[in-house]
């Protein structure tokens, strides 16, 4: 399934939060959500894992931050 | 050293800062209504009993108010270090602030030994607990970041002002051996510039770049400012003949932070319309006024200083202060209430997103009034007819901040009743 792709990047707080957490509604069982921002998102992982997601982060040459996002178990 | 970030998994619960944000525009208020009782003589005579309760309902109720509750909201989640008691703390320091922000007032209205020795002793307990609560918590970091640093300088500020207007409270009472007049005159400055200039400072490090995307602030001005000011504050304080160089050197630093800020706002990456930020354009171009005011003060005639000292006291603390406290509520408060909201129940479906929340304060049309109550409030230092005016609208602009507060405030309680309702059926 392709994944889900989200570009928040250069929007002011909270909007990336905001749209981050609409996004994952939407997030079919099996689909993974990949995140362009600007900056960590350090709010969104304690609700990520609360919700039961796991997430991977990696910084790009040019300085933004990936973040890849998908449902833990069954 | 402990590493730094925002960690949010420390943000204290939001009843902890609402309580200082819904408690301190009724201070304004109170000050609004005592401007508009007495008039034009309110501020006649500069450290008069009215111009000191006005001051002090200002300061203490209003601005360290807000500064408390929102210091106890950003430092765990600025350096992830916690309170044992973070609960109990808050409700010390709100208890005694609020005791101490009403009595003060009232012992320089009334002439009340008793009762400033009541003030003095809840703002003694209150700040002093706030000041040291907060400075061993930065023991941790003993290379701490420029706006840690500047938040630190700023504590002890605190903890001077305190020092001072305690020994200034006693005096009026009791016979002290002290060189009053100086101690009087390095009071504001420590209060309001050191305390409160460096607090915004060492906040705006942080909170400006992050909130409206801009360019960070060079690094020599972070590493070097707050050092100079408190520099700056210590040399007055210990050379009193070198008054007319410092007053006019904070003046240039005024400046210099207000200059910087307003170039940062003006290079941001996205110009988006935000509820906030015309009043940090409104703050900064009163803190303009006020540094200029600063600078020239010193070397003016004394027939014109109690008119300009007046300007000063109104571009700075009404016009400055205020405004900035003002819009960074409106930026901060429903940040922390939808946050609040969405952690603690997720899957509601009913929590308002923050613009809708914003957008519910009106605070565009309060930040129109809130600006011409500052022009008025500093046109009635020149004229001092427009005083009863300028207090009038004064009291509108902080009733307004009020309602606003109290609504974000009801929506915790709505919110949270609906979501029992759900789990109930």
């Amino acid at each position: 399934m392709e994944p889900l792709l989200l570009d928040v990047r250069g929007l002011e707080p909270p909007e990336p939060l905001e749209r981050a957490l609409e996004a994952l509604d939407a997030l079919q069982p099996a689909q993974r959500m990949h995140m362009k921002i600007h900056r960590t998102p350090h709010m969104l992982y304690p609700i990520l894992e609360r919700e039961g997601y796991a997430h991977e982060t990696h910084c790009t040459a040019q300085g933004d931050i990936e973040v890849l996002i998908w449902r833990m178990g069954p | 050293m402990l590493p730094l970030g925002l960690s949010f998994q420390q943000a204290p619960p939001p009843s902890i800062p609402l309580r200082f944000f819904v408690t301190a525009p009724l201070f304004l208020l109170a000050a609004a209504l005592l401007l508009t009782w007495e008039g034009p003589q309110a501020l006649a005579v500069r450290n008069g009993p009215v111009a000191l309760a006005l001051t002090h309902l200002i300061t203490l109720g209003g601005s360290t108010m807000v500064m408390c509750g929102a210091l106890l909201q950003l430092m765990p989640v600025a350096t992830g270090l916690q309170w044992p008691f973070p609960r109990q703390l808050a409700t010390l320091v709100h208890v005694g602030l609020t005791l101490g922000a009403l009595l003060l007032p009232l012992a320089f209205l009334w002439h009340q030994r008793a009762v400033m020795a009541l003030a003095v002793l809840s703002l003694g307990i209150a700040l002093g607990t706030f000041v040291l609560a907060f400075l061993a918590r930065f023991r941790r970091f003993p290379l701490p970041p420029p706006s840690l640093h500047t938040q630190r300088l700023a504590l002890l500020a605190l903890g001077v002002t305190l020092t001072l207007g305690v020994t200034l409270g006693l005096a009026r009472y009791e016979p002290l051996s002290i060189p009053y007049q100086h101690l009087a005159a390095l009071h504001p400055l420590w209060g309001l510039l050191g305390w409160t200039g460096l607090l915004i400072a060492g906040v705006a490090y942080l909170l400006v770049p992050m909130f409206y995307l801009t360019p960070a602030y060079p690094k020599p001005f972070t590493a070097g400012f707050a050092t100079i000011v408190f520099g700056l504050l210590t040399l007055r304080t210990f050379a009193a003949d070198t008054a007319p160089f410092t007053d006019s050197a904070l003046g240039l630093s005024a400046l210099l932070f207000a200059g910087i800020t307003w170039q940062r706002l003006l290079a941001r990456k996205r110009q988006v319309a935000d509820v906030s930020r015309p009043f940090w354009h409104l703050g900064l171009a009163a803190l303009m006024v006020a540094g200029m005011l600063g600078c020239l003060l010193p070397w003016t005639s004394p027939a014109t200083t109690e008119v300009l000292a007046g300007m000063l006291g109104m571009a700075l603390l009404p016009g400055f202060i205020l405004t900035l406290i003002n819009g960074m509520a409106y930026k901060i408060v429903p940040f922390l209430v939808w946050f609040h909201l969405q952690s603690a129940h997720p899957r509601l479906g009913v929590i308002p997103n923050v613009r809708q929340i914003q957008s519910g304060l009106h605070g565009k049309a309060q930040m129109a009034l809130h600006g011409v109550t500052c022009c008025l409030l500093l046109a009635a230092c020149w004229e001092p007819a427009l005083m009863r005016s300028a207090g009038l609208l004064w009291a509108l602009d902080a009733l307004w901040f009020e309602v606003n507060m109290l609504r974000m405030a009801g929506l915790v309680i709505r919110i949270h009743r609906v979501a029992r309702m759900h789990a109930a059926v």
